[in-house]
């Protein structure tokens, strides 16, 4: 038995636990003395500096001429101050003395700075600087808002009815203030109108954010709200367990009177809003009466007499039930933040102002009644008090000009005073045409002087006023334009031309002031650092570099750099690098390394590239987790939906798209997307609704135009579809693809309408290859062999540039390098045997070269190559190359391959015969004999003898289509002078060889009649557009007495061509 | 007045080298088995020393989060502490990945390893940790105690060093020392109720408050150390 089993359970742990403790050990226990010493040195330091929050080190504070103090809060004096640096007055904060050595005091000093700095909005007073004065106190700095509180505002009121439209529109302002913060997370705990600043220009402003709470998430996060970071927002638990009782009692809710600090939260501020509506409306916030009262009532949630009087204000009902809401004791009863709040107050406002123009309307109307029965009876009366009158008149006239003139004057004030509390261009309009009413009278002389001076003043200030509102408006409008258009350019769906969509950017960019030129310039680069678009030009410039990268190396690095410049997020410029040096794999492995932690630009542009180079799968995984983590992200979950839609999952990327309309509903690309989306998937119906939804909010919207395009299409209706196309290509004339959709349509209708559509897409983007490729079936159709020429060189140029870069940079470009290399074969076959056919065969062998290059087992490239060979007389290369297409050919036209090849082995025997005849030989006298004489004298280039052959073998008999062809070509060649043979001909013998030539050409083109028409037509064009022909196509350049000749020889040919 | 963490986590935040020193080497190798634990794969291990280091300087900073604790009146030190050393994990983590992003070049600024997440499972370590931190603190209250108390005292801890450490028998150390067998036991459940008090008096210090939540705390490292 052992010593342990008499103990007890309890006794058996404790020796467990000794166990544990003297069990020996081989490791020395750690020292922790390093560490020690790191947190003593670290201490100790903080205790030197006061506990203080670290802030930049900053001397900047001398150089502030600090002023009179203007305000005092519980924390701080303002001053009145001057920056030299720049020129203009500013407030400087300031810890008060008594606080200065209390760390909680000096970080929430510090917190109400940075979140001034950090809520960028027009009712938050902007901080300029932050930092320590020379004693140690922390200041900051901000702009200097002339005007009167809120607090002074409403103690100057006789009663609360006076001035209640100003006050309400102060008040809408406060709420949108406020809705703000609530929605970067930010609740500010001590709103009262003490706190709210009315400058002179109607400005409203909050103030003091010193009691300001940084919550862990914002009531309802807006897109693209960042959360905020102050000294006390790192870890949570600081966060939560932040504040205290604090505020000001006649504005708080029970649970913050009650010391809950965990419970306060935006509703807090609603509570003080529903105070502070309270206060305009009935003349008190929502405690009143003795101050040593009202922290109980607020404790309490005393409001039965805040009610009371909110019941009697003269008020709606629905903006008191706005009031009573706010003033909810429960939190739960009020709504969740001061954004609901704004929106119940602009519907509030909305109709009201529906009721006062329905009212207006009506007034207006009774006056008129008014007015003509009125006018009646001055009419009768007028007649009785004239004598009356003309006593009084000159008295009188007096009178009415003081009392005109103060009436202009009193319009004049109340225009000031509406358009500095509205802001908007149209009511500073107003005031200053009431500015110039009220000077009309000065020029009248008709007031004294101090009248006069009130006027100036008056309208001085309407006229700066009315200049800055128009300013701010134009540059509103400007920025409203840009931002509208890189988001419509960047939603479009992707065209294959990166030329035009670079081009497209451009246009952008020199709208918004920044040219081409100006991309290195520095003063461009600062002035769009200070950009109020400045992220969404940082996107649009990666947009215009993956489009430059195509085809400008040079442009996408200036823009490359303007973007680094701006935005120096490492992985982005990491992307951006990767682009320009048109490294696929590196972009891919970067964005494929980013995380959706990493910074959202780098996601975005990461996502977009990967999708871009072809990876949509990786893509959609990484923006499927990035937008879970960005869940506000416009663009990153744009270019999810793209990816998406690349992949053809439609009803994820239609959920995704739905969510991309809730955080824009009014963009109405996201709503043509969408349409786009949903025609694809297969859902026509939905796909108009939602196209047609687009063109109400942008009738000039050409993807919503294209969208319901197709869909008509589709149902048949072509008619309609084709003026849809025409409506989106008249809002997008440099759409492409758009030109080409129309010109299929209009293919069965109107041929030439339809060559024009295509005409018009190469217009637009030179390097378009469906275009090109529409268009040289039909210039071949109509016999313009020339153009279809001009087109296949087209297509191969376009493709080779396509071609010639290595990684594409988007994936309509991948899949566009596949189908442009097929369009370039096939481009270059055609254009091989075109060539051939019109006697281009040095050209044609070239072409044919180039295929064979690219596709070494295609048989119709040897099988081109070996025609230029056999025509030019090489026969032993040509019969290599028969063999190739032999060796290839997988058993097509084996039996046209073996005739071929055998009339070749005869062409070769007959170059022997030839050369027999030089000899002395007699020649042969039948018409075939000679022919086939001819025939390989015309392709080893001696054209003269094969004219001469030619005609010893019309003598001999008959020729055949064929043989009048190449009759007519030897002998327009002989006349040109094309031929080994031909240099001691004189100026006779060849105008004698071109009377055959046009001779054997009509029999030619005769021969043709019995030809099928499109064959015809073909033939003969192809026949007319032959080299040896360039010398006679145009009469023009021929002699007199030969032109009408050949001009009937083409005529001829038009008309059995056309037949 | 009683000396407790809390005291001592004052005399640290004044600067007070004895105080800091004791925190410091108490709980230093619970917050390292922590963050050793959670940083057991990838490139974050070498941050383990930083980290503890804003572990301390959290503890003690004026207004922290433990200190707020106390001000509250919630006693138990342990979570707390746990919290802090949570947060500091996570915050060096996000640190190291905005940072990794931000400056290294981007290949290997990706290479940070998720830390294991399993909260569960590290709050197991901690607690370990924690509880082997507490005992190693017994049996130096215990030592100190003794070393005042005098040869006998000190024997008796050597008596559990011998029993516990060595695995001999109380017999076998009768046998070797030449006392008496019956002494040797008495002196033995005399040592074993030192160690007891001992474990007490730190309990009391890392748990100031009510007795019924140190005899709880005392229950659950037991079962901690025999599980």
């Amino acid at each position: 038995m052992t010593e342990s089993a008499h103990e007890s359970p309890e006794e058996q742990t404790l020796d467990a636990v000794m166990r544990a403790a003297f069990e020996p050990s081989d490791t020395p226990p750690e020292n922790f003395d390093r560490i020690v010493d790191a947190v003593r040195d670290a201490t100790a330091a903080r205790a030197q500096r006061g506990r203080a929050p670290r802030l930049a080190a900053s001397d900047a504070f001398d150089r502030y001429e600090l002023g009179e103090p203007i305000g005092a809060g519980g924390m701080g004096v303002v001053y009145r101050g001057r920056d030299p640096n720049f020129g203009r007055d500013v407030a400087v904060k300031v810890l008060s003395d008594e606080h200065a050595a209390d760390a909680s005091f000096v970080e929430r000093f510090i917190e109400e700075a940075q979140i001034g700095g950090q809520l960028e909005h027009p009712g938050i007073v902007p901080v300029h600087e932050v930092g320590y004065r020379p004693d140690g106190r922390p200041y900051f700095t901000m702009k200097l808002v002339d005007g009167a509180t809120l607090s002074e505002l409403l103690a100057v009121r006789a009663e609360p009815t006076d001035d209640r439209r100003r006050f309400l529109s102060i008040f809408e302002r406060i709420c949108e203030t406020v809705g703000y913060a609530h929605a970067r997370g930010v609740v500010h705990r001590d709103l009262k109108p003490h706190n709210i600043m009315v400058g002179k220009f109607g400005e409203v402003q909050i103030m003091d954010w010193g009691l300001a709470k940084v919550l862990a998430a914002p009531a309802r996060p807006r897109p693209g709200a960042d959360d905020l970071a102050t000294v006390r927002s790192a870890p949570d638990a600081v966060r939560s367990a932040s504040g205290s009782v604090m505020g000001t009692a006649a504005y708080v809710p029970p649970e913050q009177a009650r010391g809950e600090v965990a419970a306060v939260d935006a509703r807090a501020d609603v509570f003080a809003l529903g105070a502070i509506l309270c206060e305009i409306l009935t003349g008190a916030p929502a405690y009143a009466g003795p101050a040593e009262t009202l922290w109980e009532k607020a404790r309490t949630g005393d409001l039965a007499d805040a009610f009371e009087r909110i019941a009697h204000a003269s008020a709606d009902d629905e903006l008191r039930g706005i009031a009573r809401e706010a003033l909810s004791p429960s939190p739960d009863a009020r709504p969740a933040d001061a954004g609901v709040v704004a929106e119940h107050f602009h519907r509030y406002r909305s109709t009201q102002e529906k009721r006062a123009r329905a009212s207006a309307l009506a007034a207006s109307r009774a006056r008129m009644r008014l007015a003509v029965v009125v006018a009646v009876a001055v009419v009768l009366l007028a007649v009785g008090v004239t004598l009356y009158w003309r006593e009084h008149d000159r008295a009188d006239r007096a009178r009415r000009a003081e009392a005109d003139a103060a009436t202009a004057i009193d319009e004049l004030r109340d225009a000031h005073v509406l358009a500095v509390e509205r802001g908007d261009v149209p009511t500073w309009r107003a005031a200053a045409a009431a500015a110039s009413r009220a000077r009309a009278w000065i020029e009248r002389g008709a007031i004294d002087d101090t009248t006069i001076r009130r006027i100036e003043r008056l309208a001085d200030a309407v006229e700066v006023g009315h200049a800055v509102a128009v300013r701010a408006d134009e540059t509103r409008r400007h920025d409203a334009t840009t931002r509208a258009a890189l988001e419509r350019l960047r939603l479009m769906p992707r065209p294959f031309d990166h030329a035009a969509r670079a081009a497209r950017y451009a246009a952008v960019f020199r709208d918004y002031g920044v040219g081409v030129a100006d991309l290195d310039d520095d003063r461009t680069r600062a002035a769009l650092e200070t950009s109020a678009l400045r992220d969404a030009l940082v996107d649009g410039l990666d947009g215009w570099l993956t489009a430059a990268i195509r085809f400008d190396s040079r442009l996408a690095a200036r823009i490359g750099e303007l973007a680094c410049r701006l935005d120096r997020d490492r992985p982005r410029a990491a992307l951006r690098a990767a682009v320009l040096a048109r490294d696929g794999d590196r972009a891919a492995a970067i964005a494929g390394a980013l995380t959706p932690a990493s910074s959202p630009g780098a996601v975005r542009l990461g996502g977009f590239l990967l999708g871009a180079l072809g990876a949509s799968e990786p893509a959609i995984a990484r923006l499927r987790d990035a937008v879970e983590e960005h869940p506000d992200d416009f663009w990153m979950r744009a270019h999810l939906v793209h990816c998406l839609e690349v992949v053809g999952s439609w009803d994820d990327a239609l959920a995704h798209a739905a969510v991309l309309r809730a955080l824009r509903p009014d963009s109405p690309m996201v709503w043509a997307r969408t349409a786009r989306l949903l025609e694809h998937a297969g859902r026509p119906d939905d796909a108009a609704r939602t196209a047609r939804r687009a063109l109400e909010l942008d009738e000039t919207c050409a993807t919503a135009h294209a969208v319901l395009a197709t869909v008509l299409a589709d149902r048949g209706e072509a008619d309609a579809a084709i003026a849809a196309l025409r409506r989106a290509i008249e809002h997008d004339r440099f759409d492409a693809p758009l030109h080409v959709r129309l010109g299929r349509m209009l293919m069965r209708r109107d041929r030439a309408a339809a060559e024009a559509a295509f005409e018009q897409a190469v217009q637009s983007s030179r390097h378009y290859v469906p275009a090109w490729q529409a268009l040289a079936r039909l210039r071949m159709a109509r016999g313009d062999v020339g153009g279809a020429c001009e087109a296949h060189r087209a297509i191969i140029r376009a493709g080779e540039r396509l071609a010639a870069v290595p990684a594409a940079v988007d994936e309509t470009h991948s899949r566009m390098g596949l189908d442009a290399q097929a369009a370039v074969d096939q481009a270059r076959f055609s254009l091989a045997v075109l060539l051939v056919q019109t006697g281009r065969n040095d050209e044609a062998g070239r072409v044919a070269r180039r295929a064979i290059a690219r596709a070494p087992n295609d048989p119709r490239a040897w099988g081109v190559l070996a025609s230029s060979l056999d025509l030019r007389g090489r026969y032993d290369d040509a019969l290599s190359a028969y063999a190739k297409v032999r060796e290839h050919d997988r058993g097509r036209g084996r039996a046209i391959l073996d005739r071929l090849i055998a009339e070749c082995e005869r062409k070769r025997a007959t170059v022997e015969t030839l050369k027999r005849i030089d000899a002395g030989e007699a020649r042969p006298t039948t018409h075939e004999g000679l022919m086939h004489l001819a025939e390989v004298a015309l392709a080893t280039g001696r054209v003269a003898l094969a004219a001469e052959l030619s005609r010893d073998a019309a003598d001999a008999g008959d020729g055949s289509l064929a043989f009048y062809e190449r009759a007519a070509i030897a002998a327009a060649r002989t006349a040109a002078g094309d031929g080994v043979d031909c240099a001691t001909l004189t100026a006779e013998v060849r105008t004698a060889w071109r009377e055959h030539a046009r001779e054997w050409l009509l029999r030619a083109i005769d021969a043709h009649a019995t030809t099928p028409p499109p064959q015809r037509r073909v033939a003969l064009h192809i026949l007319a557009h032959h080299a040896a022909f360039d010398r006679v196509r145009d009469p023009a350049a021929l002699r007199a007495d030969e032109r009408a000749a050949w001009r009937s020889v083409w005529k001829r040919l038009d008309t059995v061509a056309g037949g | 007045m009683d000396v407790t963490c809390w005291t001592v986590i004052r005399g640290a935040a004044d600067g007070r080298d004895d105080d800091i020193a004791r925190f410091v080497q108490a709980y230093g190798p619970v917050v390292r088995a922590y963050l050793e634990s959670r940083w057991r794969r990838g490139s974050l291990r070498e941050h383990v020393d930083d980290a503890i280091q804003e572990v301390f300087l959290a503890c003690f900073d004026e207004g922290g989060v433990l200190v707020r604790a106390q001000s509250s009146r919630v006693q138990a030190f342990r979570p707390f502490l746990l919290g802090v050393v949570r947060n500091i994990a996570r915050r060096t983590e996000a640190a190291q990945r905005k940072r990794a992003e931000r400056e290294a070049d981007v290949e290997s600024g990706f290479d940070i390893a998720d830390p294991d997440g399993d909260e569960k499972r590290l709050s197991r370590v901690f607690d370990r940790a924690w509880a082997a931190s507490l005992i190693r603190e017994t049996v130096g209250v215990q030592a100190e105690r003794a070393k005042r108390m005098g040869a006998d005292a000190e024997r008796r801890v050597e008596l559990l060093r011998l029993r516990f450490g060595e695995g001999l028998k109380v017999r076998d150390i009768a046998e070797r020392w030449g006392t008496d067998l019956k002494a040797t036991h008495h002196e033995f459940e005399r040592a074993r109720g030192e160690f007891r008090t001992a474990l007490i008096e730190v309990m009391r210090f890392h748990y100031p408050g009510e007795s019924r939540s140190v005899d709880k705390e005392l229950e659950r490292l037991m079962e901690l150390i025999a599980g």
